[in-house]
């Protein structure tokens, strides 16, 4: 019995040594591995391969644009130093021991590579528009031209989809490549439709990253999700739904994250389809819409009320700007004026939960002035497709760009834009955009935008509703990832401590 | 047998060139142009017309079904419109822990069913058959996604046992398998029940007792093996389901399986990846389905005697 009982100690002895020995070393006091729960796919590791936000919070990981945006949206060094050598020419210094994460150097050429590249995609040639010529100085130094001054170039270049690739890897490899950056990570492991990991690159130029290992993974039930961060099994648990608020909230092992978004949300109407042709339609039912009733049933009353045209936190928005207040009397005035005092009936597609509440209080709103709606819910697919189809004639849909506001004007109202879902064409409001883009005193600039607003407002190619609340879950020793409006978060620092 | 197995093979081929069709049909009804989903919104004409022909979407339904099937014939499924991977490797990946999931849940519903289903039958109208029947009730009444959370809430959070979801080995597939299996259990209790209740008033029986033989062997040996053709039909009809992918479950338990793989290709107006998901699983449930029949011919010598003829 005794030798039996010796030799089970020491089997037990050696597996608790074995044991510790392969967990992996950590960084000095920071969990190894965080584990972000997360309701939204990845579904592309080229940057260049879509303009989904969720990808985004893969690319800020894994790979490095020249420039990036800091807290404030203003523009600071990012892989790059910058210059301003004139309104049509910038320059841009690589750092000496900048790596790809396959320890190859990044040089100039990966650079022209990246934006020649980036011009021959659908998704990043819109934000390089302007780029007119591309001069290689040496392996670090690199100049860009624009054809006309802008002063969103370089705000532009710090969209995560002007990420800068690997020519060497890209041209041996083909596409699959692209995966590769100069980021703080490396992509690991990606398993479509269930989860995505990454790992700290160690060449790193910069400041190495202090997690060694950061998996997303996709939950989509919304309950599973928070239950798992109860639980532990996971971190950090995005888009937290409001029912569950008050149970993160109130556990000691859990920290409530809320960030106003500045994803708009807003009700667009073909201008170039009747009633909608008429400018007195768009206005009454702009009148006829009870904001704060739509952020009641749609965010469980987690969200601001949006008038303006352009998101909240982007350059010129003006915070005076005229409001269309809920009032049933003015609407109906209005319909009356523009030769429809019995109303009229259409279609308003849209697709998601919140959104199908809200449109059913827009239905029972619209329904007072006589205003019939039919609803039309659809999968985000169908409704993505329609719209750049054209053959809406009405929907609910959200703008999530918040970096540039040109490239927010010119999306959304400029005439011919694919993003233009009002399908609005005025001639004036085009060339207010133009101007803007090119002036440099940036009070007038500011001005330009404040009209631009103005003249929007009154034409009213679209009604603004809302903005939500971002609730994020996270366990309570979670620290060092940067929380977005535009839910495009940066987790390179985020960190446990044991 | 083998001619029949070979005979059987070949039907596939009617049957999948059919499926096929009829996906590439209800893809084509379905509103909007998937090309747009792949280019962007700020895609011009030109750039559209020349990804419409790189991905295969010109011409007609049929040009576009032929082109499919050719490549399918050649081993190619095609790519993802979204993630830009091979669809057939994207399957492959899936397909193991939805054979997992599938067959956990099938050992479990038959290790419950099968006896619950015989005492329930052999006991007729007594508390044990009333007990029974009511517990499959139950398990036919109960929504996949609402007994996965109930599971979730008992076994993760308050007692901390079995994780919550993923797949992160052998631990994890305890809760999506017992939620799949609950309801195949009490399909198979009830069809075991009265499959048995069939054949337990048989006059062979009745012999075979008058013989002497012990009531264990008599149901177990003689009653059950009569009873078995109904239950292997319900049952490969529900493996199959669940191969077919148990999209509830696999959603609530965050399991990458096949039927999230396709209802999430289906959201995205992915078709190569509907298509080529449809197909393989098309696959896999014809094969299933001759292993039972040929399971069949095993149990019953009359049907190996017909398939010999």
């Amino acid at each position: 019995m005794t030798v039996l009982r010796r030799l089970l100690t020491g089997v037990l002895c050696l597996s608790l040594i074995l044991f510790i020995a392969a967990v992996p070393s950590q960084a000095a006091g920071y969990k190894d591995s965080v584990i972000i729960g997360t309701p939204l796919d990845i579904t592309t590791t080229d940057p260049q391969g879509s303009n989904t936000d969720s990808n985004m919070i893969l690319f800020i990981m894994t790979h490095e644009t020249l420039v990036e945006l800091d807290s404030d949206g203003k523009v600071v060094p990012g892989l790059a130093k910058f210059e301003v050598i004139d309104g049509n020419t910038y320059k841009f210094t690589l750092p000496a021991n900048a790596t790809f994460t396959d320890g190859s150097p990044c040089t100039t050429s990966d650079v022209k590579f990246t934006f020649e590249r980036a011009q021959k995609s659908s998704f990043t040639s819109p934000k390089l528009s302007v780029l007119s010529g591309i001069e290689v100085v040496n392996d670090h130094e690199i100049i860009l031209k624009t054809s006309q001054p802008s002063q969103e170039f370089l705000m532009q270049l710090a969209h995560r989809s002007l990420s800068i690739l690997s020519e060497k890897a890209i041209t041996a490899k083909g596409d699959a490549a692209s995966n590769m950056g100069t980021g703080k990570y490396a992509l690991e492991k990606w398993t479509p439709g269930d989860a995505i990991s990454v790992v700290r690159y160690d060449g790193y130029h910069g400041e190495k990253a202090k997690t060694r290992r950061i998996e997303l993974k996709l939950m989509k039930e919304d309950s599973s999700r928070v239950i798992a961060l109860q639980t532990g099994e996971i971190d950090v648990c995005i888009n937290l739904p409001p029912v569950e608020i008050d149970n993160v909230s109130t556990d000691p092992d859990l920290k409530l994250v809320q960030v106003p978004s500045v994803i708009m949300l807003y009700l667009t109407m073909n201008n170039t389809k009747p009633p909608f042709d008429n400018q007195k339609v768009r206005q009454a039912l702009a009148h006829a819409v009870n904001k704060q009733d739509l952020i009641t049933v749609g965010y469980d009353g987690l969200g601001t009320v949006h008038n303006n045209m352009i998101n909240r936190g982007q350059f010129g928005l003006d915070p005076n700007l005229k409001v269309y207040d809920f009032n049933l009397d003015k609407a109906k005035a209005l319909l009356a004026e523009a030769g429809y005092p019995n109303g009229f009936t259409f279609d308003l597609a849209y697709n998601g939960s919140e959104r199908n509440l809200m449109a059913q209080v827009i239905q029972a709103s619209f329904a007072k002035i006589g205003v019939k709606v039919s609803l039309q819910e659809m999968e985000s697919a169908g409704l993505k497709s329609m719209l750049n189809e054209r053959k809406h004639v009405t929907a609910l849909y959200a703008w999530t760009d918040a970096d540039g506001t040109d490239f927010t004007v010119r999306s959304m109202y400029y005439t011919g834009s694919g993003s233009n879902r009002s399908l609005i064409a005025n001639k004036d409001i085009d060339k207010l955009i133009d101007d803007a883009l090119v002036e440099p005193d940036v009070a007038k600039r500011e001005a330009m935008y404040h009209k631009l607003e103005a003249d929007l407002t009154e034409i009213c190619p679209i009604i603004p509703l809302n903005t939500s609340i971002i609730n994020i879950g996270t366990r309570a020793g979670v620290d060092g990832a940067v929380w977005l409006g535009t839910a495009k978060h940066d987790y390179r620092e985020i960190h446990v401590a044991q | 047998m083998h001619r029949y197995i070979f005979k059987r093979l070949l039907m596939l081929i009617p049957v999948l060139l059919g499926v096929v069709f009829i996906i590439f049909f209800i893809m084509d009804l379905a509103p909007g142009d998937p090309v747009y989903m792949v280019a962007g919104d700020q895609a011009t004409e030109e750039e559209l017309d020349a990804l419409r022909e790189q991905l295969g979407l010109s011409g007609n339904i049929f040009t576009r079904y032929f082109r499919y099937v050719n490549n399918m014939l050649h081993g190619d499924f095609g790519t993802s419109f979204v993630t830009k991977r091979d669809v057939f490797k994207t399957y492959m990946e899936r397909l193991p822990n939805t054979i997992r999931l599938a067959s956990l849940a099938m050992i479990i519903a038959i290790v419950v069913s099968i006896p619950l289903g015989i005492i329930a039958a052999v006991h007729q109208n007594s508390l044990k058959d009333t007990a029974s029947m009511v517990l499959s009730l139950l398990g036919l009444s109960m929504p996949n996604f609402w007994l996965g959370l109930l599971l979730i809430l008992v076994f993760s959070l308050r007692l901390g046992w079995l994780p919550s979801g993923g797949y992160t080995g052998f631990r994890s597939i305890i809760l999506p398998a017992l939620t799949v299996a609950s309801g195949l259990a009490a399909l198979l209790t009830r069809t075991t029940r009265s499959s048995m209740l069939d054949v337990i008033r048989q006059d062979y029986l009745r012999t075979a007792r008058s013989k002497g033989v012990t009531e264990r062997k008599v149901i177990n040996k003689h009653a059950l093996c009569n009873a078995l053709i109904p239950i292997i039909t319900v049952f490969g009809i529900q493996f199959s389901n669940v191969l077919g992918g148990s999209a509830l479950a696999e959603t609530v338990f965050s399991w990458p399986g096949v039927g999230r793989l396709v209802v999430d290709a289906i959201n995205q107006r992915d078709i190569p990846t509907v298509t080529g998901a449809l197909v393989m699983t098309t696959m896999l449930v014809s094969i299933v389905n001759l292993v039972v029949d040929i399971v069949y011919a095993y149990v019953d010598p009359r049907i190996k005697a017909q398939y010999t003829k």
